[in-house]
C-alpha cells in the first residue's frame, strides 16, 4: 500500500482522488498502535518465553563469573573469568567434550543414515503405510528413562536378551557389553538410535511426500535410473528436511543423557559422560552452580554454532536474501 | 506436536517463505531455549541469605497450634513406603495430615538441596542423609536437641553409632536429626555352596573357607577364586561379585576395602570418626591404599562374576538372589529380596557374616555404615515445625520401628526394638523362614565401634565420592593402574578441597 502510494506520488498523480481525501490518520484505532496485530497476538508468547528463557539465560551468565558456595554460610563471590580458566585444565571437562563427539558423531551419522533409509522405503511402500509407520515411530513415544531401564536389562551380562543371544554367537562372553568402554559407548548410540531414528524417519517422510512427481518423471524421460534420481532429484530436495532432523537431533544428543545416566552412569572409566551428563553433575548433584554454569553456557554456545553449521552446511545458500 | 512444528518448518522452507537468515536467527533462538530449558533448569539463582549456623532452638511453644498438614520428602525405600502406608493411625492419631514425596535417591537429594538452598519450606519433615544432605546442609536443618529434652523422647536408646553418624554434625552436641534406618554392608553368602563344598575348600586352602568374622580379604579372595575352578556352573557361577559400576556403590565398597586396609581417603580420618578436623588434606597416596587398590583391581578384574563392572547395589543383590554369585559384600536390608521366595532362588541358603578383615593392625572395618535419619526444615513456620516434629517422633519411635521391620524390612536403630523378644527370635532363625529377616545378618555385631567404617561429614563429599567411583572405574576397567589411579584420586580431592 505504502509502495503504490508512492508510486502515484512518483508520477504526480496525487489528485486523482474522487471526493473527499481520506485521512491519513484514519482507520481503526488497532492499526494506529505502531505494532502490527500479529505482534500483539505473539507478545504474550514473547513475555512467557522472555521470563522462561531470558531471565534464566542471564542468571546463567551472572552465575558463570561467581564461585556460590551454599556450606557453612551461603555466598556468592565475583570471581571474574576463574570459572572459565579452570576448565581449560579441566581434563574431566575436556574428557567429557571427547566423549560427546563420539556420541553424536555416531549417533547423528547412525539416525540419519538409517532414517533416510527407512523413510525413502516406507514412501515407496504402496499397502500398508501407515501401519509400518506406526510401528516405526513406537520406540519414539516412550520415556528416555524407560528406554535406559529396558535396555539395561537386554543388556544385563547374567540375564539380559541380548546378551544372551551374543553369547551364543561368542560375542560378549566374558566381558559385559556395558562393562567395556568401547561396547559401552556402542551401546548407548544403539539404544539412541533405537529410539530416536523414527523422528528423522517422520520428517523425511513428510518431505518425500512433498516432492512433486513430475520432477521424477521429467528425470525418467531424461533417462535417470533410480539412484540418479535419488542423487539428483530426492536428496537435494531433502535437505531442508535434514537440516532440521539434524539440527533437532544434535540438539537434544548434547542435552539430554537420561539412557546415559540410567545404563552406564558415564561409565566404564567415564567413557559414556557426555558433556550434559557432566553439567548436570557439576550444577545440580554438586550445585556448583558457579562452575556449573560456566560449563552449561559452553555447551549452550557449542550447541548454538552446531546447530548454525548444519544449517549453513546442508542448506548452503539456499533462502539468502535476494 | 515437535512433529507438526517440524512439518511446518519443513514446508515454509520448501516454499521460500522463510528466507534463510531468518532460518539461522529462528533456530538460534531455538537452541537457546532449548538448551537452556536443558541445562539450567532448576539450577536458579544462589539461594536466600544464610541459613545461619546456630546450634541452638526454641521449639514452638505450647501456646502454638501445629499445622493441620505436613510435606515429607525421602528416598522411596521400602521402610519408608511402608511407614507411608501406616501413616493414617499417625493423622488418625494427631489429625495432621503427611504427604509423601518419594524418589530415587539422587533425585531425593537434588529436590531437597535446592529447597533448603532457596529457603523455600517446601518440605517440612526430611528424610536426611547424612552424606548427601546432613553434611552439606545441616545449617539449614532445626537443632532438635531442645525438642528432645521438651518431650522426654529416649534419644539415647538409638544405638550409639546412629547417634554419631546420622544424627549430629557439628561435633558440639548439636542433635539435626532422628535415627530413621540404617542399611549397613556385610557379607552374604550361600549356605549351600559351602554345605557341599566348604570342607574340600578348607582342605585345600588351609583354613577355614566359609566365610566367617576372622577370614581376611586376601582369604575372600582365594575362596572365591577357588569356587570359580571347582564349583559346577550349575551350582553357581562365580564366587564373588560387586558393585564396580561407575556409581556411588563402586565407591563405598572401595572405601570399606581401602579403610580395612589401613588406608584413607583423606588424611587424619580413618574411617572412624566422621567429624573431619580443620586442616584436611587428600590421601590415598599410602602405601596401605595403594595395596587395598591393587586389591580390589585383581578381586573384581580377575576373580569376580564379569558383570560386577557394569552392576550397582541392585545389580549385584539381582545377581546374588539369581544363584549366580556364592559370596558378595551387599547392603544388608536386601536380606528381605534374599530371603523372599518369589524373589530369590537363594532364599534357603543365604547366610551372612561380617565382611572380611583387612591387614590393617591398627584399626578394624568389617561393614560400612549406610543409616540416614529424618529432622525438621528450619525455614518453615512454628506451626508446621511442631507437627513436623510430632510426625517423626511417631515415626522413629520404638513402636513403629518394630512395625516398619515387620511389614517392610525397615533396619530399625533402636536398641529396645532388638531387645524385644519376637526380634531376638527372628534374628536366630534362617533367613527364609525368619519374619523380619532384616535381623537375621548380624547387624548389631556390624554396628560396633570398632567393626563399623563410615564416611566422614564433609560438606563436598558427594564431589569427593564421584572421584572415587569415577577413578575406580578407571582402575577396574584396566584403563589406570592402582598406583596412578590413587594419585589422580589423590590430584582431584586436592583440587576440590
Amino acid at each position: 500500500m505504502v509502495k503504490h502510494q508512492q508510486t502515484m506520488e512518483g508520477s504526480g498523480v496525487r489528485s486523482a482522488y474522487v471526493g473527499e481525501e481520506p485521512d491519513e490518520a484514519g482507520g481503526s484505532t488497532l492499526e494506529s498502535v505502531p505494532v502490527s496485530f500479529e505482534m500483539l497476538l505473539l507478545l504474550p508468547s514473547v513475555i512467557i518465553l522472555a521470563v522462561l528463557s531470558i531471565i534464566p539465560l542471564v542468571a546463567m551468565i551472572y552465575l558463570s563469573f561467581h564461585e556460590v558456595n551454599f556450606t557453612p554460610v551461603e555466598e556468592q563471590i565475583f570471581i571474574g573469568v576463574e570459572n572459565y580458566a579452570q576448565m581449560v585444565g579441566d581434563g574431566s571437562f575436556w574428557n567429557a567434550w571427547k566423549v560427546t563427539v563420539v556420541y553424536v558423531g555416531g549417533s547423528l551419522s547412525l539416525q540419519l543414515g538409517l532414517g533416510v533409509f527407512i523413510a525413502v522405503m516406507l514412501h515407496r511402500v504402496t499397502a500398508g503405510e501407515n501401519l509400518f509407520t506406526s510401528i516405526i515411530i513406537m520406540p519414539m513415544m516412550i520415556a528416555p528413562v524407560v528406554v535406559g531401564l529396558i535396555w539395561q536389562f537386554l543388556l544385563d551380562p547374567s540375564f539380559g536378551l541380548y546378551t544372551y543371544l551374543l553369547n551364543q554367537v561368542g560375542l560378549f562372553v566374558n566381558q559385559p557389553i556395558l562393562g567395556d568402554s568401547d561396547s559401552a559407548m556402542a551401546a548407548v548410540i544403539l539404544m539412541d538410535t533405537w529410539q530416536w531414528t523414527p523422528l528423522i524417519v517422520l520428517i523425511v517422510l513428510a518431505r518425500l511426500k512433498s516432492i512433486p512427481q513430475h520432477l521424477y518423471e521429467a528425470a525418467r524421460v531424461d533417462g535417470a535410473t533410480g539412484i540418479t534420481q535419488f542423487r539428483y532429484v530426492t536428496l537435494p530436495l531433502l535437505k531442508p528436511a535434514i537440516a532440521i532432523a539434524l539440527l533437532l537431533r544434535s540438539m537434544d544428543l548434547m542435552r539430554y543423557f537420561a539412557k546415559v545416566f540410567i545404563t552406564t552412569g558415564g561409565g566404564p572409566s567415564s567413557s559414556t559422560k557426555i558433556i550434559g551428563l557432566y553439567v548436570y553433575e557439576q550444577a545440580l548433584r554438586f550445585f556448583n552452580l558457579g562452575y556449573g554454569s560456566a560449563a552449561g553456557l559452553v555447551l549452550l554456545i557449542v550447541t548454538i554454532l552446531m546447530g548454525l553449521a548444519f544449517v549453513e552446511a546442508t542448506m548452503g545458500g539456499a533462502g539468502d536474501d535476494e | 506436536m515437535i512433529i507438526y512444528n517440524d512439518c511446518k518448518l519443513c514446508e515454509g522452507m520448501s516454499r521460500e517463505h522463510i528466507d534463510r537468515r531468518t532460518f539461522i536467527r529462528t533456530t538460534g533462538a531455538a537452541a537457546t531455549v532449548a538448551t537452556i530449558a536443558g541445562c539450567s533448569g532448576g539450577g536458579g539463582g544462589g539461594g536466600g541469605g544464610g541459613g545461619g549456623e546456630s546450634g541452638t532452638s526454641s521449639p514452638p511453644g505450647e501456646d502454638v497450634e501445629p499445622a493441620d498438614k505436613i510435606q515429607y520428602i525421602g528416598e522411596n525405600t521400602p521402610p519408608t513406603k511402608a511407614l507411608r502406608s501406616i501413616t493414617d493411625r499417625f493423622t488418625e492419631e494427631t489429625g495432621i495430615e503427611v504427604e509423601y514425596t518419594l524418589s530415587p535417591l539422587l533425585n531425593y537429594t537434588e529436590t531437597l538441596a535446592s529447597d533448603l538452598t532457596s529457603e523455600a519450606g517446601n518440605y517440612d519433615a526430611l528424610y536426611v542423609d547424612p552424606y548427601n544432605i546432613g553434611a552439606p546442609y545441616y545449617t539449614d536443618l532445626e537443632p532438635l536437641n531442645a525438642y528432645i529434652e521438651d518431650n522426654d523422647y529416649d534419644y539415647e536408646d538409638h544405638i550409639e553409632i546412629h547417634r554419631i553418624a546420622c544424627s549430629e554434625y557439628e561435633g558440639d552436641g548439636t542433635i539435626r536429626g532422628l535415627p530413621y534406618d540404617c542399611p549397613t554392608i556385610l557379607l552374604a553368602y550361600r549356605g549351600d555352596v559351602f554345605d557341599e563344598y566348604g570342607d574340600q575348600a578348607t582342605s585345600d586352602l588351609g583354613f577355614e573357607a566359609e566365610p566367617n568374622p576372622d577370614m581376611t580379604w586376601s582369604q575372600y579372595m582365594q575362596v572365591a577364586r577357588w569356587i570359580n575352578e571347582n564349583v559346577p556352573d550349575d551350582m553357581v557361577e562365580y564366587g564373588t561379585g560387586h558393585m564396580a559400576k561407575q556409581h556411588q556403590s563402586l565407591a563405598n565398597e572401595f572405601e570399606m576395602i581401602q579403610w580395612s586396609f589401613g588406608g584413607t581417603q583423606l588424611k587424619g580420618f580413618d574411617g572412624k570418626d566422621p567429624i573431619l578436623p580443620d586442616d584436611i588434606s587428600a590421601g590415598f597416596t599410602d602405601d596401605a591404599s595403594i595395596q587395598a587398590a591393587e586389591f580390589y583391581q585383581e578381586l573384581v578384574n580377575e576373580v569376580a562374576h564379569p558383570g560386577s563392572t557394569t552392576w550397582g547395589w541392585a545389580g549385584v543383590a539381582e545377581a546374588f538372589a539369581g544363584g549366580k554369585l556364592a559370596m558378595a559384600p551387599e547392603w544388608h536390608e536386601f536380606n528381605g529380596m534374599f530371603a523372599d521366595p518369589e524373589a530369590s532362588d537363594v532364599a534357603e541358603s543365604v547366610r551372612w557374616t561380617l565382611a572380611p578383615k583387612g591387614p590393617a593392625e591398627n584399626r578394624n572395618v568389617q561393614s560400612h555404615y549406610g543409616g540416614s535419619s529424618i529432622g525438621i526444615n528450619r525455614h518453615i513456620s512454628p506451626e508446621k515445625k511442631k507437627a513436623a516434629w510430632m510426625f517423626i517422633e511417631w515415626a522413629t519411635s520404638e513402636e513403629i520401628q518394630t512395625e516398619l521391620l515387620k511389614q517392610a524390612g525397615g533396619t530399625p536403630t533402636r536398641q529396645s526394638v532388638y531387645d524385644r523378644s519376637e526380634v531376638k527370635e527372628a534374628s536366630e532363625m534362617p533367613a527364609a523362614e525368619s519374619p523380619m529377616p532384616n535381623v537375621v545378618p548380624p547387624i548389631l555385631e556390624g554396628w560396633k565401634l570398632d567393626n563399623v567404617g563410615q564416611r566422614p561429614h564433609h560438606p563436598d563429599w558427594l564431589q569427593l565420592e564421584e572421584v572415587i567411583y569415577s577413578e575406580g572405574s578407571a582402575m577396574v576397567s584396566g584403563d589406570s593402574s592402582p598406583e596412578e589411579t590413587m594419585q589422580t584420586c589423590a590430584n582431584r580431592f586436592g583440587n576440590i578441597l
